[in-house]
């Protein structure tokens, strides 16, 4: 019944104007705080259009009936969920997207990226593997592939990317997490690095030794690379040790302490720490190709709420993270493109500790200066019984299909089926 | 099976590198330096002579007893901790539990990481320790929610370390029954009618079977069915607080079918049949044999790549766990014997240190003193593992890809510690220069490798430390020395065992 997929030309066009207007206004703002330094490291937004690309995973199974709700199906929902409804009228702080799908009250600071088109919304997204299972979800997601070939398929999609596409002539970590873990969407890549702390990274030991140390630190690491005999664990800590000596030079000249821009109102948690340190990396330009944010627990066996408690807040927690973000890059945005997505959905029926249990399809959004924003794009499977998977929404829309869109069009890949062996890729007509 | 009175070759041992050594000449010094590496937190003196004295194989069977390994100083030290070992929040009100313990139980889950830290790095039983830490990967449970907090302690007193060298059936219903992970994945609500079914996934794909190993959809959903009124004495609920109990009025009565097989209704019965099931499927023995090997060996053996008389290391350990009942110890006995690290060649096979065995090891092998075990848990957060924080049931993922581009940490966690800038350990003043006594710069780097892994460390890293020393400006002094050692923990060579 609901098709938005593809195109969707005319009703975005008219966005465009105050679009460029808040890009402007916010360029203007952010003027004097910004200084150079390693801007030019990188390639030129508008000659290569490379963007760099952030990812935020939501860890865990982000519930997309709660947070993206389809107003139109509010018998279906009541039915299935009835201690588990979100309103979906204005006057109860829902945002309308279209007429037919709201916005989570708790969501309410994206509506004004929605309404100037820098965001969509993806509704019946998910990864073409049926496992319920997070950690299978996850590694097929992450790995780029689905089913036998997840084991079969060493790395990530992302690393896949980055061995495929220009490296910038930097020393930059081409892929860089923040976090502890090297996720396996990175994994495979060169010079990927996990930076848990990056503010607290580059500098210590004693200053006196630290420049001959730096030097035989490099030493040792290349030295074990060449070394007769290598086996693979072993060459892999000589590699990422190469990239971390690399990574100590440039995100030692950053300072991860600046203050974000006026409007840029990051709230005082892990994600919103995060995501500044992303808007840090992405200001700094030094040519990191690929960012990734994890965000977590979504997994709301019980309790969910949705409208106070848990899910509300950590809905709350990512509308206000990704909306500082944004007013932080100012027109740094028109280079960056942000895919925020979860393992899978949950399901619509609710069990009996007032929560859900894993499900297939979700939500995801896209952020960024050339997301074709302000609508919602996907194919609507329904609710009634025999439209679910198992209890849940169904999904219509893949995954790598949103990946490979955003690997094609902004990060210089010529071909996507490098990065997702084995995919043929549908266009989803997410970026203008 | 006796090889450690054979010897001679060992003086080719103070560095390695892949192409010198072969499973035929590698001797006893060898084999011992790969069992102390792998079966314990890493190389220390005191421990090193024990083995050396006692020879691999009694070593062995001292370690699988740790009963008889007397480890007096380290109870003392616990002393500290008085909920230890007598599961005291169980059957405490929550107003006693807030007022001893902290709203929330913030107070025990950071002593919980102190305790745990401690044990790895100190305790004699140093087998026992790292296999402690396998298990509590493998029946993971955070320190996340409101009860789990406070029944943590409990789980890990009661449950892992109880059961971790025992028998894997008996050990497996003993974390069915556990509270905290009845809190953790949601038991106290799994109800008949609505089912929910969080623990019944987790034991079908971690504890037992393996992910996607034969079993559907609709097994997770019957497995939840037949744990319904499986929970816990929760606060408000009368009974000792955190105790296990089944509650026959929300136990789903109707039939059920797991695995193909019917399972008529027998209330509490039911979910004790479906761990009988699968405790000893021989899926769950090759998983948990895996894991297992993978722990010790690294993901060659794992992957059965790695044969003794013909067989892979999976399949022998695989053979021991269902002749045996799943018998930890015998498998054990199995991963650790001399055939098996002389085929692994552990030299050539390396295993990446997790984070916190890294940490561990360091501060072992230089006999660095925990002054103040509860900050030592932040140090440990900047190297991105901290006991019982890994937020997800599946435990840390033991992969080399996950870990090992997160060098940097370590380089900074050791520097930070030799330089005395941390508020939670100590290194005596002249404590590294003890370790080269007698011993000029031009040898500091075989020197390092001697105190930090016996020996162990590569050629390549060796030389390229005393090249550094080699490059002092003036004569090579206590800075020099330092900063030797700051790059021994630092090199490609003491992030693996």
């Amino acid at each position: 019944m609901f098709d938005s997929t593809q195109s969707m030309p005319s009703g975005s066009g008219s966005l465009r104007p105050s679009r460029r207007a808040f890009t402007l206004g916010a360029a203007a703002a952010l003027g004097a705080a910004r200084t150079g330094g390693l801007a030019s490291a990188a390639p030129s937004p508008s000659g290569g259009s490379r963007d760099t690309l952030v990812l935020v995973y939501l860890r865990g199974g982000l519930d997309g009936l709660s947070a993206v709700v389809p107003a139109f199906e509010a018998s279906a929902l009541q039915a299935q969920r009835p201690g588990l409804l979100v309103p979906t009228s204005a006057s109860q702080g829902a945002v309308q997207l279209d007429g037919m799908f709201t916005l989570h009250p708790s969501l309410a600071p994206l509506e004004g990226m929605f309404r100037d088109g820098e965001l969509a919304v993806l509704h019946a997204v998910g990864s073409q593997d049926p496992t319920r299972s997070h950690f299978a979800a996850r590694r097929a997601i992450d790995a780029g592939v689905i089913g036998q070939a997840v084991s079969g398929t060493p790395g990530g999609w992302a690393g896949r990317a980055l061995r495929r596409v220009p490296e910038a002539a930097s020393n930059a970590p081409r892929g860089l997490a923040l976090g502890a873990v090297l996720p396996r969407t990175l994994q495979g890549g060169p010079r990927v690095i996990p930076v848990n702390d990056p503010g607290n990274f580059a500098d210590y030991g004693d200053a006196s030794t630290s420049a001959r140390r730096r030097a035989a630190l490099a030493a040792m690491h290349l030295n074990a690379i060449g070394a007769p005999g290598s086996q693979s664990v072993r060459t892999r800590v000589a590699q990422s040790g190469m990239s971390a000596v690399a990574a100590l030079d440039v995100l030692g000249g950053i300072d991860f302490g600046r203050t974000p821009a006026p409007l840029a109102a990051y709230p005082d948690t892990l994600l919103g720490s995060r995501m500044r340190d992303a808007a840090t990396l992405l200001i700094e330009n030094i040519g990191t190709e690929v960012i990734h944010v994890e965000h977590g627990d979504w997994d709301d066996h019980d309790d969910m709420g949705p409208n106070s408690g848990d899910l509300a807040s950590r809905l709350d927690d990512l509308g206000r993270s990704l909306a500082a973000f944004r007013a932080d890059l100012g027109p740094d945005l028109d280079r960056t493109t942000v895919l925020v997505y979860s393992e899978f959905g949950r399901r619509v029926d609710e069990n009996g500790s007032r929560g859900t249990d894993h499900g297939r399809g979700g939500v995801a959004f896209a952020l960024g200066g050339a997301v074709n924003g302000g609508q919602v794009f996907g194919t609507w499977p329904g609710l009634v019984p025999a439209a679910l998977e198992g209890g849940a929404l169904a999904v219509t829309t893949d995954l790598r299909d949103v990946f490979a869109e955003a690997l094609e069009r902004r990060l210089g890949l010529q071909n996507a089926a490098l990065a997702f062996p084995g995919h043929s890729h549908t266009p989803v007509g997410l970026f203008s | 099976m006796q090889t450690g009175t054979t010897s001679g070759i060992d003086a080719s041992a103070p560095t390695r590198s892949g192409t010198t050594a072969s499973a035929s000449v590698i001797g006893a010094a060898g084999l011992r330096r790969s069992l102390m590496a792998r079966a314990t937190f890493g190389h220390r003196r005191e421990d090193r002579a024990e083995l050396d004295a006692l020879g691999q194989d009694a070593w062995l069977d001292l370690q699988l007893q740790p009963e008889l390994i007397d480890d007096s100083s380290m109870d003392a030290r616990l002393g500290a901790y008085p909920w230890l070992g007598v599961g005291a929040v169980q059957g405490m009100d929550s107003a006693t539990l807030r007022q001893n313990y902290g709203g929330g139980g913030w107070r025990l889950s950071e002593e919980s990481k102190s305790v745990r830290i401690l044990r790895a790095k100190d305790s004699r039983r140093q087998l026992f320790e790292r296999v402690v830490d396998f298990w509590n990967d493998h029946f993971n449970v955070p320190f996340t929610a409101q009860d789990a907090n406070y029944l943590r302690p409990v789980h890990e007193e009661r449950v892992i370390r109880r059961h971790a060298f025992g028998k894997f059936p008996e050990f497996l219903a003993a974390v069915a029954m556990s509270p905290a992970m009845g809190a953790f994945l949601d038991q106290d609500s799994n109800r008949a009618g609505l089912p929910n079914e969080n623990y019944a996934r987790e034991l079908l794909e971690l504890h037992t079977l393996g992910e996607g190993n034969g079993y559907t959809e609709e097994d997770v959903r019957e497995v939840a069915r037949c744990f319904t009124g499986w929970t816990y004495v929760r606060h408000w609920e009368p009974g000792a607080f955190g105790t296990f109990r089944f509650d026959s009025s929300v136990h789903d009565q109707g039939y059920k079918t797991v695995l193909g097989r019917l399972i008529p209704n027998g209330g509490q019965l039911d979910g004790v049949r479906v761990l009988r099931l699968l405790a000893l499927d021989p899926r769950t023995a090759r998983h948990v044999s895996s894991k297992l090997v993978r722990w010790f060996l690294g993901e060659d053996a794992a992957a059965g790549l790695v044969m003794v008389s013909g067989q892979s290391i999976v399949d022998r350990v695989t053979g021991v766990f269902l002749a045996t009942d799943g018998d930890i110890r015998a498998m054990l006995r199995e991963i650790l014997s001399v055939e098996s690290l002389r085929a692994v060649q552990p030299w050539r096979r390396r295993r990446l240190k997790q984070p916190f065995h890294f940490g561990m090891s360091f501060l072992r092998a230089l006999e660095i003193e925990i002054t103040n075990p509860s900050t030592a848990v932040y140090g440990l957060a900047g190297l991105g593992q901290v006991p019982f924080e890994w937020p997800d049931p599946d435990g840390y993922p033991d992969e080399t890809d996950a870990w090992a581009s997160n060098l940097a940490p370590r380089w900074r966690f050791a520097s930070a510690i030799l330089n005395g800038w941390t508020s939670w350990s100590s290194v005596p003043s002249g404590k590294l220069a003890s370790f080269c006594q007698g011993v000029g710069p031009e040898a500091w780097g075989r020197c390092v490798s001697a105190a930090l892994t016996g020996g162990e460390m590569d050629t390549s890293d060796v030389e390229a430390i005393q090249a550094f020393v080699d490059g002092a400006p003036s004569t090579p002094g206590a800075a020099d020395l330092l900063a030797a050692f700051e790059l021994g923990a630092s090199s490609p060579s003491f992030q693996t065992i």
